[in-house]
């Protein structure tokens, strides 16, 4: 089992009003990090670290415990805390050895914790149990038969009857799950008026839906966590766009009329911001296009999209319907045509100068 | 415990249950203590206790094209609409008119398309912020990863929605599975009409198989709502 050092500081455990408790620790944190990497919070107030490459370092485990000990005396002295430092083999034992503020050498570690009394590993059931047996002491809970004790105990009492024996380096329950998010959401700042109030007033939902959007942009890149603003446009690809998060104020997202010459609704749930060419044919596999007219050269039989290797009937359709907004425009599509395949699916192509585009699915 | 009687007078101090129309008028207050998360009129029916229940998965399943994301966006209409946050993750070219006219406030709702090997990062992140995901990974989901995912919402008290195919199939056991059997868009011919409506076949299943229950919805109908098929087609 690693060698590991514990450090406990007992006046951090609880948490008090404003966080102060929280934000101490996670002070600690940062200065035992320039010492020693891979410092982990295991719960409020109490921390690890393995202890093998710090020795090493330092010339000796006392060493690193007394250097740690003094670059903590001054916030110890600030928070009210004492710290206490334990060096033993696993997690549990450096933790009860760091309430002892002791050194425990290795291959030592089984003797140091058969003397330590049950009461240890919190579990107030067991440990009356384990009383009432005449076994006030880890050791005597761990030299019992581990058949009996999974019987008796179960198998949270098997757990910890392997911790006792030093078969296992960590108690259930020593960890707490969510001290990592705690201590991060002591780095984010407050909400103050310099955020903006994106989602419509400072709703206490709204706040916390901002940061979580905030944060989550940090980690991922502003330009991928996005809203949607709702604008006039015909085609479904140009009435909304997303925009990244916090970017500037949303159009009003109100009710919205219908525009004279948009496609009526029900709009398409996808709407590729690439557009997919499509091979649209009759049942023979001729070509079908748009004419001049603005009618279909053929009867929509098949049609096959870029990057799907299977060709698919289409059952029904509609249109197709002239564009006619942007006729400057040497890019824009001169028809809309929907289709229905015979998977049940719905599409909506457009009619472009290069051939047919799959602009949405009805998904 | 007790077995209980009522005596004629604490009969006459019961209360008249509520008319339905006042009860569909009724804005729900919403309450931080609410174990549940409120769906459109239509898809109460399909949900036990007729609406999303915080802290749940819910699966939507079905062929590509008939209608899964359409219904996932369904399911987090209302809650939206109510005042809940919602986050959109996963959904590749979503097309946000559509959206709004399924019901979705926009005005409430963040999205994370395009997301691939970040999804579960992305969940996350937004768990501590929003009280509905609509999630799509992109790709096969590792145990842990749903696991973990899972855990966080139930953690932070949010419904998680999400959207399965034959390729990413949600590897754990969800609260609540809802699958489109079979979809049909009415309104195309041979070039006249255009898609105006769609039913489609539901098969809902609790955990394990449970109270298997069929169902058919207007996804949507010709006037653009959401609404049970009437029997009379």
């Amino acid at each position: 089992m690693e060698r590991t050092l514990a450090l406990w500081l007992p006046g951090l455990a609880q948490e008090g009003p404003r966080s102060a408790e929280a934000r101490a620790f996670a002070e600690t944190l940062g200065i035992v990090q320039q010492r020693c990497p891979f410092v982990t919070p295991i719960r409020l107030g109490l921390a690890a670290l393995p202890a093998r490459g710090p020795s090493r370092f330092y010339g000796g485990e006392e060493a690193v415990a007394a250097l740690l000990a003094s670059e903590l005396e001054a916030l110890a002295a600030a928070s009210e805390t004492e710290v206490r430092i334990g060096v033993a083999d696993g997690l549990f034992a450096s933790v009860m050895a760091a309430r002892a503020q002791r050194i425990v050498a290795p291959g030592a570690t089984g003797a140091f914790l058969a003397a330590l009394p049950i009461s240890v590993l919190r579990r107030p059931e067991l440990a009356a149990i384990c009383q009432r047996l005449g076994l006030p002491t880890l050791g005597r809970f761990a030299a019992l038969d581990e058949r009996r004790v999974l019987e008796r105990f179960g198998s949270d009492g098997a757990h910890c009857h392997r911790v006792a024996r030093g078969e296992l380096g960590e108690l259930h329950g020593i960890r707490d799950p969510h001290i990592a998010r705690r201590l991060a959401a002591l780095e984010e700042p407050p909400p103050s008026a310099a955020q903006p109030s994106f989602f419509g007033g400072s709703s206490l939902g709204a706040e916390r839906a901002a940061r979580a959007a905030i944060r989550a942009q940090q980690r991922l890149g502003s330009e991928r966590v996005q809203v949607a603003r709702l604008r006039a446009g015909h085609d479904p690809a140009d009435r909304a766009e997303l925009v990244p998060f916090g970017s500037e104020e949303p159009a009003a997202l109100g009710a919205q009329a219908p525009w004279p010459g948009g496609l009526p609704a029900p709009s398409p749930v996808t709407v590729f911001a690439a557009q997919r060419p499509v091979r649209l044919t009759d049942a023979a596999g001729a070509p079908v296009g748009v004419s001049a007219r603005g009618l279909l050269t053929g009867v929509p039989g098949r049609c096959t999209v870029e990057g799907d290797p299977r060709t698919v009937s289409i059952v029904a359709w509609a249109g197709p319907w002239p564009l006619t907004e942007r006729w400057w425009d040497r890019r824009r599509a001169k028809a809309r045509l929907q289709i229905l395949t015979e998977l049940g699916t719905g599409m909506l192509l457009a009619a472009e100068r290069t051939g047919w585009q799959l602009v949405g699915r009805y998904d | 415990m007790f077995a209980s009687r009522t005596s004629p007078s604490a009969r006459q101090h019961r209360r008249p249950p509520v008319p339905p129309a006042l009860r569909q008028q009724v804005t729900p207050v919403v309450q931080a203590a609410a174990r549940t998360l409120p769906v459109l009129p239509a898809l109460a029916g399909l949900l036990p206790g007729g609406a999303l229940r915080r802290g749940t998965t819910t699966v939507v399943t079905g062929p590509p094209g008939s209608g899964v994301t359409s219904l996932g966006v369904a399911l987090l209409a209302q809650a939206s609409h109510d005042g809940h946050w919602c986050a959109a993750i996963g959904i590749d070219d979503p097309g946000v008119v559509a959206m709004a006219e399924l019901g979705l406030d926009l005005r409430r709702t963040v999205f994370i398309p395009q997301v691939r090997g970040d999804w579960a990062i992305a969940a996350g992140e937004l768990l501590e912020g929003v009280e509905i995901i609509l999630l799509k990974p992109p790709a096969r989901v590792p145990h842990a990863a749903a696991r973990q995912l899972a855990a966080r919402a139930r953690e932070r008290r949010a419904a998680l929605v999400v959207l399965g195919s034959t390729s990413s199939a949600w590897p754990l056991p969800a609260e609540l599975t809802i699958e489109v059997a079979s979809s049909c868009w009415r309104g195309a011919g041979a070039g006249e009409g255009r898609l105006s409506a769609r039913t489609v076949e539901l098969r809902i299943e609790g955990r394990g198989g449970a109270r298997e229950q069929r169902s058919s919805l207007w996804l949507p109908s010709a006037r653009g709502e959401i609404a049970l098929v009437d029997e009379r087609g």
